[in-house]
């Protein structure tokens, strides 16, 4: 069943759940969907109505005190669907070791691993409609190399938007009720201050409502979990789950950054295979750190993108590679200069052939938070202040995955790359958004998946430690973050928690 | 109805088309040769061999 909190609903959301959910995105939808059809009575709430809406959209606004990130609300969709509503469709499992202790990478290890996933792979791969195309091996010729080794995404195509995917499905549906423009403004628990006893909701016009449910999940997305704890803050002045001083910290990105430019070696007859070869089989060239390499030079993950410019630059003829190279390697300073605005440049007037963009693993750093700027929202609740922070080990990363695409391409004479003045200084300094992609729109980590509540703010089934009946779902949950885009096992992790639910019901 | 003669020049011709689509297709798999472990420096920024061309 679809409602509005705006018409009279009072009567169907004042019965007790069984399970209520919160947010209608990639976590919520398939977690509402698999609980209803194991005959639980579940209510889904979702702030934002059928369509985007400016008035929904608002709450979302915030600050940004850290590097230069997205506005807290363009990164973000606040209604039916969530942020499947934006996203691209990449999808990919992460690697056995993503979810390992690496001694190199401070608090990495997750209480799950890769097995826990597995049996989810299938469903996920169905709910997201996804596809394998081919890939062309441009780095690696279909070779192998010690340091990297050639991956492939898959691809959500068109990018499943489960607003739109599952509506039917959610009307049609006996268990489930899904209310629309219903905001979650507030958590009340019990005296004990161990368990949820109701969660305030509010319409557009003010009006609030009061929800029950045998358990609570929380599906709000990387920023808003946090600050949905964080502004819970009248029984514990700092917030819910927050003892510790956790919540929100370990915020993760994907840092997305191009980490070199280069010249094609046009004579090469494995650059000519490709440069023949049809635009559809040009996208799908990453290529990631083998594990061994990865503690070697104690880095983090990441996916290098081969990038050719369309119609791989293909130079003069009487122009040898040797003669071009030269030329660019005198001049490079001053053809650095003409790209310029990497964003306006890149297809028409940049002077290189490709280049390589790294979306990398960004390593779990408490100094990297989410947490409630001073502005209110019109719910009377705190906005948020994304305060996004790299640190060293995410530039080394970020250069040595440079570094590994010249080596390559000069062992193997395929062409010769630069690395941009930013990534040879020392410092602490990243593109901004005027200049680089930067990011990826992942919002990860800031309650994260732990064995003990020193170390994160939910355990290993998602409950939030110290609050019995409150779970969070979606990424803010990952411990760690891989190079993979999120929402495959953002998808995987709902299924899990479905069953461990599930489980738990029926239990008591 | 096909006469032999023809059948065999028929044949000849497609014997030589696909032999020609098979060189072609194999002189494309061929890589480049390389030296064994090119020895590799940083210069102004560049992953360079050290045989390549560095100043003007």
């Amino acid at each position: 069943m679809l409602v509005d909190l705006n018409d009279s609903v009072g009567s169907i959301i004042g019965d007790p759940f069984d399970v209520c959910i919160s947010g209608s995105g990639p976590a919520g939808i398939p977690l509402a969907l698999k609980l209803a059809e194991r005959k639980h009575r579940v209510l889904l709430l979702e702030a934002g109505g059928l369509q985007f809406t400016e008035s929904s959209n608002k709450v979302y606004q915030g600050s940004n005190s850290g590097l230069d990130y997205f506005a807290p609300n363009a990164c973000r969709q606040r209604f039916f669907g969530g942020t499947s509503n934006h996203w691209g469709g990449w999808c990919r499992e992460m690697n056995a070791t993503d979810f390992m202790t690496r001694n190199h990478v401070p608090y990495s290890g997750w209480p799950i691993s890769k097995e826990d996933l597995n049996p989810y792979f299938a469903e996920a791969g169905t709910i997201l409609h996804v596809h394998t195309p081919r890939v062309a091996d441009y780095l690696l010729q279909d070779g192998s190399d010690p340091n990297l080794r050639k991956t492939a995404f898959r691809y959500s195509e068109p990018a499943a938007r489960l607003g739109i995917k599952y509506r039917r499905e959610v009307e049609s549906s006996v268990n489930l009720v899904c209310v629309l423009n219903a905001n979650l403004v507030d958590i009340d628990l019990n005296e004990n201050l161990d368990s949820v006893a109701l969660l305030q909701v509010a319409d557009y016009s003010g009006n609030r409502f009061r929800i029950r449910a045998g358990l609570y999940i929380l599906c709000h997305g990387g920023i808003e979990n946090p600050r949905t704890l964080l502004n819970a803050n009248r029984q514990m002045k700092n917030g819910i789950g927050n003892d510790r001083d956790l919540v929100g910290r370990f915020f993760m990105e994907h840092p997305h950054f191009t980490v070199a430019y280069g010249l094609l070696n046009h004579e090469h007859p494995g650059v000519t295979r490709f440069s023949h070869a049809k635009r559809s089989d040009l996208r799908v060239g990453i290529y990631e750190p083998v594990e061994a390499f990865q503690k070697k030079e104690k880095i983090l993950n990441f996916g290098l993108r081969f990038v050719p410019k369309q119609g791989m630059g293909l130079p003069s003829p009487k122009l040898s590679f040797k003669n071009r190279l030269k030329r660019f390697v005198c001049e490079s300073e001053t053809l650095l200069d003409i790209v310029g605005d990497i964003n306006q440049d890149f297809g028409v007037n940049c002077p290189f052939d490709m280049w390589f963009k790294t979306a990398s693993e960004q390593s779990p750093d408490p100094a990297s938070r989410i947490r409630l700027g001073q502005d209110i929202d019109r719910f009377g609740n705190r906005r948020v202040d994304v305060n996004w922070q790299l640190n060293a080990l995410d530039k080394y990363t970020l250069k040595q995955s440079a570094l590994q695409a010249g080596r390559i391409m000069a062992i193997n004479d395929l062409g010769r790359v630069r690395l941009p003045e930013w990534l040879l200084d020392s410092g602490l300094v990243f593109p901004g958004l005027s200049k680089d992609e930067v990011a990826g729109y992942h919002h990860m980590g800031t309650t994260r998946m732990a064995d003990s509540p020193e170390r994160g703010v939910v355990d290993k089934s998602h409950r939030v430690f110290g609050i019995d009946n409150l779970y969070m779902g979606g990424s803010s949950v990952f411990t760690t973050s891989g190079h993979t885009n999120p929402t495959f096992t953002i998808v995987q992790l709902s299924l899990r928690l479905a069953d461990h639910i599930d489980a738990r019901i029926r239990k008591t | 109805m096909i006469h032999r003669r023809e059948f065999l020049v028929l044949l000849a011709s497609l014997t030589a088309v696909f032999g020609t689509v098979r060189a072609l297709h194999l002189a494309n798999k061929k890589t480049a040769s390389v030296p064994n472990n090119p020895r590799l420096i940083l210069h102004k920024g560049w992953v360079l061999r050290s045989d390549d061309p560095r100043d003007m």
